[in-house]
């Protein structure tokens, strides 16, 4: 039985609501009717797209696991008109869903680590003929590796986005496959452990070259360098580590700034085997060095590394935002 | 406020107290910005409480820090304003460091007049900060206006307070708030209807925009799976319609 608090507590909290002085709502809001499924509005209705062509690669077939891969995304208009388009085709940015299809037939959505709202001037408008671009990692997501077993796996994207009010368009990609294969040293074994915390850590830092919290994580990733000093993943590692090291990391948890350290960045980086890692890690690996360069006044040797990214993304859609942000980069030496 | 309105109030009140299932917003803000504020429309008052209301949720939101310092570092004049910008990864060490509320769901025993049983709270996250957004590959994003950025658990998410709608329009920013909270339920942008409810993007909407949600979320809110519904119990679902 209640106490006579709780009676009169109950009491009190009923008669203050039916005199609308209390609850969690002052008044009833809206006063239309939209507050049942059957009565609100319905979510827009999806066409095809027009004159809109979908494309995408990865720079090599056959990967082991563990290797990051980076998906290159082109949306293209070929039309003569012009058209709106989200200018961003990240994942996180809502117009781009990829899926990934295992051995099995299992079909699953890449779950990206964020969801994203922009504001309009996300959107651009796309010239008949022109074709923009993005690329990203799609070997971890917020479910963890997402090629954790070898096998074949088919890829394909779709880009939707909202055209004119209650209509959106959609437009499917060509299919690709990639293989994934077993490192023949183990060490994708080591790295990749399902249901494992640095395990799941260190994916996060190969994706996000960062993060000085995920204390776990990069202990796993040493330990892939010591154990697998030759191994394809160890270059990732170094490029990680390297990286994440070129640029202070603000940590809210220590609530201190890390400075970059560009020296033990400089030995992490110059140990990459360039013809190891993917082009675009490369490109990653470039830009560290050019801002290390910079902070140490090594002007030649920062005007070489950028003049080497230069040459790599040139003319290349999917770099197009990485080319404007070297522009800023190099306005402000 | 009409006997009719009072009448549906307290019958909602009693369901959603007879449920005895809220969820609670943890929400934290930066020095130098500010949280969304109420607005009216027309003569009714709406607040994030108000518009989780209509899909039979009772989001009870608790300011909690509002005094978080933005870290900054020595001037680097090679970068002049990296500390406007902050990355995923420096996201989740503001949470690390601020977060009081679990993730997940905590019950208690509630007795309650004549009725006996478990409440339980759901938690999410949320936190305002005064920066741009910085993507993985280096380049900055001043378009974005907040993210939800922990879908593994659906638990959390932030808002740009540096963007110039967040800190000039509180409309869209009380909107855009919705939003990244409806991620946290597991609801999608193509929830929206391409023109004016809330799972849209803000940037779809444009002036438009009202503080309902389409069917296809009302739906969700209101009928689906808990597990698939309420924050910090499991990844997000993309698709629309819902798979779960």
């Amino acid at each position: 039985m209640p106490t006579i608090m709780q009676r009169i507590t109950a009491a009190a909290t009923i008669a203050m609501v039916i005199s609308g002085c209390a609850g969690p709502s002052g008044m009833r809001w809206p006063n239309t009717d939209k507050v049942s499924p059957r009565s609100a509005v319905e979510p827009a209705t999806v066409i095809p797209a027009v004159q809109l062509e979908l494309s995408i690669r990865t720079e090599k077939e056959s990967y082991y696991i563990g290797e990051p891969i980076y998906l290159v995304v082109h949306l293209r208009n070929t039309g003569r008109e012009a058209k709106r388009v989200m200018g961003q085709l990240h994942p996180d940015d809502g117009a781009i869903a990829v899926y990934v299809t295992a051995t099995d037939g299992a079909r699953g959505r890449y779950a990206q680590l964020a969801n994203v709202d922009n504001d309009s001037t996300a959107y651009r408008e796309l010239a008949g003929g022109e074709t923009i671009g993005d690329i990203f990692a799609i070997f971890f997501d917020a479910n963890g590796w997402v090629f954790r077993e070898p096998g074949i796996y088919q890829l394909d994207v779709t880009y939707r986005t909202i055209e004119q009010p209650t209509v959106a368009s959609e437009v499917a990609s060509n299919s690709i496959s990639v293989t994934i294969e077993e490192t023949p040293d183990g060490s994708g074994k080591v790295l990749v452990v399902a249901g494992d915390p640095a395990s799941f850590e260190a994916g996060k830092f190969l994706l996000w070259q960062a993060g000085d919290h995920l204390v776990q994580g990069q202990e796993r990733l040493t330990e892939i360098i010591e154990r697998y000093p030759e191994s394809v993943l160890s270059n990732y590692v170094r490029f990680a580590l390297g990286k994440s090291l070129s640029q202070p990391f603000t940590d809210y948890g220590l609530g201190v700034i890390r400075p970059a350290d560009c020296r033990m960045s400089s030995v992490y980086l110059r140990a990459v085997k360039p013809a190891q890692i993917s082009e675009n890690a490369q490109i990653q690996r470039l830009i560290a060095q050019y801002r290390c360069n910079v902070r140490l006044g090594d002007k030649d040797s920062a005007a070489s590394a950028i003049g080497e990214v230069r040459k790599l993304i040139q003319n290349r859609p999917e770099y197009q935002a990485l080319g404007a942000r070297l522009d800023q980069m190099e306005r402000r030496e | 406020m009409t006997i009719s309105n009072k009448l549906e109030l307290l019958a909602l009140t009693l369901v959603l107290q007879a449920a005895c299932t809220t969820t609670k917003l943890e929400y934290d803000r930066m020095t130098g910005t500010a949280f969304p504020q109420e607005v009216m429309v027309g003569a009714d008052t709406v607040n994030l409480t108000l518009i989780y209301l209509q899909g039979n949720v009772w989001l009870v939101v608790d300011e909690d820090d509002t005094n978080i310092a933005p870290l900054t570092g020595p001037a680097d004049p090679a970068d002049p304003d990296q500390y406007d910008y902050i990355t995923k990864a420096e996201i989740e060490t503001l949470e690390t460091a601020n977060r009081g509320v679990p993730v997940g769901v905590t019950e208690r025993d509630c007795g309650w007049w004549i009725f006996s049983g478990t409440c339980r709270e759901y938690h999410v996250y949320g936190i305002v900060v005064d920066h741009y957004r910085e993507r993985d590959n280096g380049t900055r994003v001043t378009s974005t206006m907040g993210w939800m950025y922990d879908p593994t658990e659906r638990s959390a998410f932030v808002s740009f307070y540096k963007h110039s709608v967040i800190n000039s329009d509180n409309g869209k920013y009380l909107r855009s708030t919705a939003h990244e909270i409806g991620h946290a339920f597991n609801m999608s942008h193509c929830d929206g209807d391409g023109s004016e409810t809330i799972m849209n993007q803000t940037g779809t909407v444009g002036d438009t925009y009202t503080y309902e949600f389409s069917s296809t979320s009302l739906d969700h809110l209101q009928n689906h799976d808990r597990d698939a519904v309420w924050p910090g119990l499991g990844s997000r679902d993309y698709d629309c319609p819902h798979v779960h």
